[in-house]
């Protein structure tokens, strides 16, 4: 092997060219060796790994709705009325995901309330918090420190959150009275924003 | 005028990386033309330069408060302090990927001068691989994630973020772009922050130049040692640099994120330790192929799966893929990092399957003895991939697997990583007690145990003094054990050089005379001990902080006091609402931290709400009184209710964690030692050989 080096050492610089055989070595009487085992079995892993990588990046993709009709799901909240979204059909719904882990929810919870309270009245409208990610007695005990009185339910195995792709707390979906997704909000929202939203769906069906 | 500046120059720097790689290849392997080849040269260096512009402009962009700039708007805002705005520039992903390009660049550009002579056979195709790479990233900043997009205000009323004046938008109103620009994200207003993102891709991009030279050497055939030689050093540079930032990265973890701890095993975290971990095994293996010319193959593979774990890790943290405090937004940009990564990946494996297929990689020796150095090193690099087989399993493959074809959601958390690297790292640092002292070729068991008698001695002695000072888990004193054996055989070994240099030059030298010479005369060896003895007291603070942790959690009103580990926090009040600088308000915490009845400090654990910003928009910093025995370490929890009269604090005892950046401090200047750039023989035996032509020269 040192000769060979030296050999090609030697040479002009230009002309390191890989279809030349090297000279003089111990290398050309050697047969050249097949594809081994191992050699398939590597590139068929990186390619593996590429295709699993690829598929996951195409399933991320998958975000949070913000038209269309909003999925469907039952639940039962905590003080143990059971619901299916599609019961609330006619009604604008909104839908917000939230834990009492969650900083930001904190912050929105007295916002969600009392819009809620504005619209408590009104038949035509419907809170629904989920809990993300929670744990029973906490959330509970949060709902008693904001005085949350409109609907709540656990999302219990993640269900819910897994069909709105939702990617952190807290996240608002308005659903209108067609069961379609009108708005997506991504981040905390205040009382003032989300009554502007709700009466504009409002507004709408009653002209239409 | 800075948006288009910084536009054209990127534009034209990824035109130039691509006629670098063209006029290389071209120039070497059909025209064989030399003027090609230098005109391929000239065009790193240009592109370099116009990297350097496309940077500076959108760094005076931020400085200047250009919010017209999509990117200065989203990442600073009229009240931020000069510092953070200086660090925006990769406070985000379009500038971040700029940035990166540019160090990529700048590497490439340095490798180009630096070894032009030296390594003029694999420049050629090392020219090609690097720029392939830079022209990558670049076109990525120019095609998908452009940071010189400008707000325009669209005649419907819209605003729209365009690189082109959309048709019939206008400018918007600086004044009302500067009242809504976002802010640097609150988490990155740390001086950790400001460093540890350019270490950290320092680290990562500088693992192109030792894998473009094994690139170019397993294209070129030129598989001499010649590309060991210049890719090592590189490899130290980008090594030191990765190491760095992941110290930073943990310093700025236990500053800022608050959970008390400086490595959470979090997927970005892992993302980063990968390419290390394959890097460092490479940096071990690679004195085989110099002293033995064996595990030509290996290597190969090593140098470039290192590079390639680097494409993957930028990939992982950057597609969003994982969930992680380092998630940036979701970005197109995963599918072609996916693609490049396997191009990447492809080409380097098929190209070595190839050589080693011609008979090109086979080795100059043979295995001989099981406790010869060679054999110890092959294990040491068993244990480093077997340990990114499992980081990378519970990072990304189980997450990955379960949630997209399992439909379930399976993170593997703490205990996990902690239970799977425990055994792993322990080997690790038995190899590093044993390695060094084995012999090249030929070892045996008696040999060796007679020059590890005395480390042993030493490591059993100082675990004896854990003892007595009170630890009595015995997996903690075998830790202990294994990591101080290390320790004392590279103190020990040290001294060995020293005790024969006096032995040899006693009248001429003093004892601090001979330590410089050996460390000049062999600065690859004696700064190995050094990292070696870095790592160990690293190994004992990660230890300590681990196993003996102490935690608790107490809601205290004014004037109640807290006790743990022999320590007496006393609550004295709460001073709500202080506005900072920038903007951020900020809830202080005002404790008094006791010892044996005698006041030693005053703690102010706080947590900043930033009200401009959107996504995160709290943190919570610790008050900590540190000693080399530990740290005492308080948070102000954020989930509680706080009040004058009454707050929740989260509390930690991280014994020894301080030894993990003292180690830190010792790894880099051990580093540094051992890269530094000096000959290793004596200037007599240097002037013999000044007419060979072949010197290191500059690398």
């Amino acid at each position: 092997m040192a000769t060979t080096l030296n050999n090609k050492h030697q040479e002009p610089i230009l002309e390191t060219n890989e279809d030349e055989p090297l000279v003089g070595t111990e290398i050309e009487v050697e047969a050249p060796r097949k594809l081994g085992l191992g050699s398939i079995v590597l590139i068929i892993g990186v390619i593996a790994i590429a295709l699993v990588f690829g598929i996951a990046l195409v399933g991320q993709r998958q975000t949070q709705p913000d038209s269309g009709v909003a999925p469907t799901f039952s639940f039962e909240t905590f003080d143990g009325q059971a619901y299916n979204l599609t019961d609330l059909r006619g009604k604008v719904v909104m839908i917000n995901f939230w834990a009492s882990w969650c900083g930001p929810c904190r912050a929105e919870a007295p916002e969600l309330q009392s819009a809620w309270e504005y619209y408590q009245a009104n038949d035509e409208v419907v809170f629904l918090g989920i809990a993300y990610a929670d744990n029973g007695p906490r959330s509970i005990a949060y709902m008693e420190e904001f005085g949350i009185s409109y609907l709540n339910a656990p999302d219990l195995g993640t269900r819910i959150s897994e069909a709105y792709h939702i990617q952190g707390v807290p996240e608002t979906f308005i659903v209108d009275q067609d069961g379609n997704i009108a708005q997506f909000i991504y981040a905390g929202i205040s009382r003032d924003r989300l009554i502007t939203i709700i009466d504009g769906l409002l507004a709408r069906e009653s002209v239409g | 005028m800075l948006a288009e500046i910084g536009l054209i120059a990127a534009l034209f720097a990824f035109i130039a990386a691509v006629y670098a790689i063209i006029a290389a290849v071209y120039g070497e392997r059909f025209a064989r033309s030399e003027a090609m080849v230098r005109s391929a040269r000239n065009a790193v260096i240009l592109n370099f330069i116009l990297v350097t512009v496309a940077c500076l402009s959108l760094e005076v962009a931020l400085m200047t408060e250009q919010y017209q700039i999509s990117y200065v708007w989203m990442v600073s805002s009229p009240d931020m302090p000069t510092i953070y705005r200086l660090t925006a520039l990769w406070g985000s992903q379009a500038g971040s990927l700029l940035f990166w390009s540019f160090l990529m660049s700048a590497f490439s550009a340095a490798a180009v001068v630096f070894n032009w002579k030296s390594q003029r056979r694999l420049m050629p195709y090392a020219i090609a691989y690097m720029m392939a790479t830079v022209a990558f990233f670049l076109g990525l900043t120019v095609f998908f994630e452009n940071p010189f997009e400008r707000w325009w205000a669209l005649p419907s009323g819209d605003f729209v973020a365009s690189a082109f004046i959309p048709a019939g938008a206008t400018a918007p109103s600086i004044s009302m772009l500067a009242q809504s620009a976002n802010g640097l994200n609150p988490l990155l207003r740390h001086f950790g922050m400001a460093i540890h993102p350019p270490m950290l891709y320092l680290g990562f991009v500088g693992f192109i130049i030792p894998f473009a030279f094994g690139m170019s050497a397993l294209a070129s055939g030129d598989l001499s040692t010649n590309w060991i030689k210049v890719s090592r050093r590189w490899a130290l540079i980008a090594w030191l640099f990765l190491s760095l930032g992941l110290l930073l990265g943990g310093r700025w973890a236990y500053d800022v994120l608050g959970w008390g701890g400086y490595w959470g095993w979090d997927p970005v975290e892992n993302a980063a330790f990968l390419p290390w971990l394959i890097g460092t095994a490479y940096l071990h293996s690679v004195m085989i192929q110099e002293k033995r010319g064996m595990l030509k193959t290996w290597n190969m593979f090593l140098v470039i799966g290192t590079f390639s774990s680097v494409i993957f890790a930028t990939f992982a943290t950057r597609a969003g893929l994982v969930d992680s405090v380092h998630s940036f937004a979701q970005s197109p940009i995963g599918p072609p990092m996916l693609t490049f990564w396997l191009l990447l990946t492809l080409i380097g494996f098929v190209l070595i399957i190839w050589r080693r297929s011609r008979g090109e990689l086979k080795d100059d020796n043979q295995f001989r003895s099981v406790f010869s150095r060679e054999s110890l090193f092959v294990l040491n690099n068993f244990v480093f991939v077997a340990l990114f087989a499992v980081i990378f399993w519970g990072s990304f493959g189980a997450p990955i697997i379960s949630e997209y074809f399992m439909g379930t959601n399976i993170t593997l958390g703490l205990d996990y990583f902690n239970s799977v690297t425990a055994p792993l790292f322990l080997l690790l640092y038995l190899l590093m007690g044993v390695a060094p002292i084995s012999a090249w070729g030929v070892s045996t068991v008696a040999r060796m145990g007679r020059t590890l008698l005395t480390p042993l001695a030493l490591a059993a002695l100082s675990v004896g003094l854990f003892v007595i000072s009170g630890v009595t888990n015995v997996w903690a004193l075998l830790g202990y054990g294994l990591v101080l054996l290390a320790g004392w055989v590279a103190i020990y070994e040290t001294y060995r050089g020293v005790l024969a240099r006096r032995k040899a030059h006693a009248s001429r030298e003093n004892v601090l005379q001979s330590l410089g010479a050996l460390f000049t005369r062999n600065p690859r060896r004696y700064g190995g001990y050094m990292i070696h003895l870095g790592i160990t007291i690293i190994g004992l603070g990660v230890i300590g902080s681990m196993v003996f942790q102490q935690e608790t959690q107490q809601t205290l009103t004014v004037g109640q006091s807290a006790q743990i580990g022999g320590y007496e926090l006393r609550y004295d009040g709460l001073d709500t609402n202080q506005i900072a600088d920038d903007g951020r308000i900020m809830d202080i915490a005002n404790l008094t931290l006791s010892r044996g009845g005698q006041e030693i400090a005053h703690l102010r654990p706080r947590r900043d709400f930033f009200p401009e910003a959107t996504d995160m928009n709290s943190t919570t910093i610790a008050g900590s009184y540190s000693t080399i025995e530990n740290d005492f370490y308080v948070l102000l929890v954020n989930w509680e209710p706080i009040s004058a009269s009454s707050a929740t604090f989260k509390i930690y005892i991280n014994p020894l964690v301080n030894l993990v950046w003292w180690g830190g401090l010792i790894l880099i200047l051990g580093t540094l030692l051992a890269g530094y750039p000096r000959e290793t023989l004596p200037a007599r035996v240097r002037a013999k050989l000044e007419l060979a032509p072949q010197g290191q020269g500059a690398d």
